[in-house]
């Protein structure tokens, strides 16, 4: 049930940071994209948010 | 604020989050870092299919939940930093053995390593340090390990709210809005009665009602100064000490208590085996908890520091938005991080001081730091996951109005019992999560709502909440299975669960009884 794919220790951590960062650093720019009205920026950005939730998913 | 109908169907898909989480934590026994971003991407797909929230609106609450979760994660990274200093230094043996020498009587021993030592390291690092590390000195000094793994589990939990700087009560006051001076009378009292029933529960473990009326003295003894140097502190404005100096003021209580006739037949026996630990004083091995109660005592209460620290914030303002439901969220500025006056930043001043401690001491050099770092990112970048994205998944719930129907369904279905049903929300987001910290985020919003609507008071509820998130760290799979691992414990979790179920659910009982009569007499 559980998506996995093998990873060594630093691998896993090195991945599990970079969505660690995708998760805290693209609301900053969903939140300029927002006050700017730019509806096309909001969801490319919404969609590199899922990909570092999923990201996060997969690799745990 | 018009929102959402209340239907059945509408009730169960603003739960579907939250259940998503339960069920792949404790069916499938995912992580907090996978079970979060499935709740994330739930909570997103019927915010705005479902829930009609506009992209512009799941903007806002995203950088809104990583304000959030900044507040709580500085805490939580710094935290680690510090222990993982200690522990580095060796300094964590030396202070339990120092306990262990303490007496020879078994109850006394249990009761000063799993309920008062436990606490101790609760109230500097979380994450199921105290189950990692205290359990293990049990299981060294010929206690059953199940019981060592259970009896730790059980009696650190009350100290989980305070403990670690305060991050789970800090989430609190973060998710809710409300100021710690407000929330902090009713959490400490609700937590000073469960500090006393979990040294009972305790003893009773070790020795069923026998244990408890031998220990009857330690406990009110031990449990009363903890419970009011914690309710004291944090009634203070002084919430984020408030948890391990309680633990500190327990373990010098302890000292008093081992002297005393009942207690004294039995010496420390020379064949307990006692372990490895490096040779240090007990003062350089607590030094960094001195330090940090004057770093901390400094910041909070030296006017012109507290003054100086805070001068740089980061703080963020989010315009009025809402569904295409009618569900608005006003307009507001979201929670403010103090750089430099925020308890992680003190928190990190004090890791800086231990360090040079213990390297002018002799206990460590610079080749340790990188050690250090790479310990604390390891455990912390996957808990980071699972609250980052636990907290977004709480903020789009919040924002598209999902919260609100729960809240409405909950309240017109229990109506006046729901204070006693407050502290078992706390304990399920607890056990789902793995965290107290956790369950404020996901369910202090709805209690809060709740106990609105049902028109009882939301200061009791917040503190039920808290107080059953806390208790909730005993039976929660993810800190029981930390304890199992370092105990040799691996694959018997489930016989330690069912000794720190029936105790956690007991005690939730007795504070859901005390929250529902206080709450009924207006």
């Amino acid at each position: 049930m559980s998506p996995k794919i093998t990873l060594d220790r630093n691998r896993k951590l090195l991945l599990q940071s970079v969505a660690l960062l995708g998760m805290m650093l693209t609301p900053v720019f969903l939140y300029v994209a927002a006050l700017a009205g730019a509806t096309a920026s909001i969801y490319l950005l919404l969609g590199v948010m899922t990909a570092a939730m999923v990201l996060s998913i997969v690799i745990s | 604020m018009a929102g959402p109908p209340l239907t059945f169907t509408n009730w169960l898909l603003a739960a579907a989050p939250i259940g998503a989480v339960l069920v792949l934590m404790v069916v499938f026994r995912w992580g907090g870092a996978k079970a979060g971003p499935a709740g994330w991407l739930t909570a997103l797909i019927i915010g705005l299919l479902v829930y009609k929230g506009s992209p512009e609106l799941i903007a806002y609450s995203q950088l809104e939940a990583v304000l959030l979760s900044l507040y709580v994660l500085y805490i939580i990274w710094m935290a680690l930093v510090l222990f993982r200093i200690v522990e580095r230094a060796g300094a964590v043996q030396v202070i339990g053995k120092g306990i262990i020498r303490l007496t020879g009587d078994r109850l006394l021993q249990l009761l000063i390593l799993a309920w008062v030592f436990s606490a101790f390291l609760q109230g500097v690092a979380g994450f199921g340090v105290p189950v990692a590390v205290v359990a293990p000195l049990l299981i060294g000094l010929n206690f059953d390990p199940v019981l060592a793994v259970a009896a730790v589990a059980i009696g650190h939990s009350w100290s989980v709210t305070f403990g670690d700087i305060a991050s789970s009560f800090n989430a609190l006051i973060a998710a809710t809005g409300l100021s710690g001076w407000e929330l902090a009378p009713w959490s400490a009292t609700l937590l000073g009665v469960a500090c006393i029933a979990c040294g009972v529960a305790v003893a009773h473990a070790f020795a069923r009602w026998r244990g408890v009326k031998h220990g009857l003295m330690a406990l009110m003894l031990i449990g009363g100064v903890m419970a009011l140097t914690q309710y004291l502190l944090a009634t203070n404005g002084l919430w984020n000490l408030a948890g391990f100096v309680a633990g500190m003021a327990g373990l010098a209580v302890s000292v008093v208590v081992t002297r005393l006739p009942l207690y004294r037949q039995q010496t420390a026996s020379k064949d307990q085996p006692l372990g490895d630990a490096p040779d240090m004083s007990l003062w350089v091995a607590i030094a960094p908890y001195l330090i940090l109660i004057v770093v901390v005592a400094a910041a909070e209460l030296w006017t012109p520091l507290h003054t100086a620290l805070n001068q740089v914030k980061v703080q963020v303002h989010f315009p009025r938005v809402s569904t295409a439901l009618g569900w608005v969220t006003p307009e507001r500025t979201g929670k403010n991080i103090s750089l430099f006056g925020h308890a992680g930043a003190l928190l990190a001043y004090t890791s800086i001081a231990a360090f040079i401690v213990y390297l002018l001491a002799g206990h460590l050099t610079v080749r340790d730091v990188p050690v250090v770092l790479k310990r604390t990112v390891r455990s912390a970048v996957p808990s980071s996951l699972g609250i980052v994205s636990m907290v977004g998944m709480a903020m789009i719930m919040a924002r598209c109005g999902m919260t609100q129907i729960l809240a409405q369904g909950l309240s017109e279905t229990v109506g006046s019992v729901f204070p006693f049903i407050s502290p078992f929300i706390g304990l399920l987001g607890a056990f789902m999560t793995g965290s107290n910290t956790n369950s404020n985020v996901i369910f202090a919003q709805l209690q809060q709502m709740t106990a609105q609507l049902v028109g009882v008071s939301v200061l009791i509820i917040l503190a039920a909440q808290t107080t059953g998130g806390s208790l909730g760290s005993m039976l929660a799979p993810a800190k029981v299975i930390v304890g199992c691992s370092t105990s040799g414990l691996e694959g018997q979790e489930g016989r330690v669960m069912r000794i720190t179920l029936v105790y956690g659910l007991l005690i939730a009982v007795v504070i859901g009884a005390i929250a529902w009569f206080m709450t009924s007499l207006g």
